[in-house]
């Protein structure tokens, strides 16, 4: 795997076997999946595909480079701070 | 947050079961907990892994408060701890009286620089990564339960 340098504040995390998450400030940035076929598919707050990937880092790279949405923006993916 | 008739109250708990669940022991449990669920106008997901349960549970607060006292009191759970307990501005599972998806263990360490989800979950002393991770598994959740089986 190519060395990546995370944004600062960005966090990333592995839910299930090929499911990773990542946000930054308490929202997220989106999620990869890992295909059957081996490659990555990055996906955006709402869910919509941003790209397939030969490997992990290169879609986290994709992934933090799209702007964080605005708090408060309608997608099924809305992390919200409540306390 | 100030509690009023149309404010939704969130409890997120983990649990160990006193014995392994089969799949129709699930499906019961399940199907138990849907009932009372849209009865009380509760609605959340639930997660078996491990032997341990993970669930969420939104609604009117008292509801929400006595269906975790009757889940206290369910000889099916054990050691049974709140991990978070909020007011939300809406829910998250609307759709869901009580959503499942199948979860397993990893069969993989976590890639280099990942956290790990369900570590993070019942991380002591760490408010904050708790929430986080009780939000990726919503995430998580709702982006399977939308997936074409």
């Amino acid at each position: 795997m190519s060395e990546h340098h995370p944004s600062p504040g960005t966090v990333w995390a592995r839910v299930e076997d090929g499911f990773h998450v990542g946000s930054r400030d308490g929202n997220f940035l989106g999620y990869i999946e890992r295909r059957r076929d081996g490659r990555y598919d990055a996906f955006d707050m709402r869910s919509a595909v941003i790209g397939t990937f030969a490997d992990l880092v290169s879609a986290m790279r994709t992934l933090s480079s799209v702007p964080t949405p605005a708090p408060g923006t309608n997608g099924i993916l809305t992390i919200r701070e409540n306390r | 947050m100030t509690a009023t008739d149309d404010t939704v109250f969130s409890v997120v708990y983990s649990s160990n079961a006193t014995a392994p669940f089969s799949d129709d022991a699930l499906g019961e449990l399940l199907q138990q907990s849907r009932a009372s669920n849209a009865q009380r106008d509760i609605t959340g997901m639930l997660l078996y892994r491990n032997g341990r349960f993970i669930q969420i549970l939104e609604g009117p607060e008292q509801a929400v408060r006595e269906t975790m006292g009757k889940i206290e009191r369910d000889p099916r759970h054990d050691h049974l701890r709140v991990l978070i307990d909020e007011f939300i501005e809406e829910r998250n599972f609307a759709e869901w009286t009580m959503g499942f998806e199948p979860i397993a263990m990893p069969d993989e360490n976590a890639p280099e620089g990942f956290r790990d989800t369900f570590d993070d979950l019942e991380a002591h002393g760490d408010p904050s990564a708790t929430l986080r991770a009780a939000r990726e598994l919503s995430l998580w959740f709702r982006v399977r339960a939308h997936q074409p089986r």
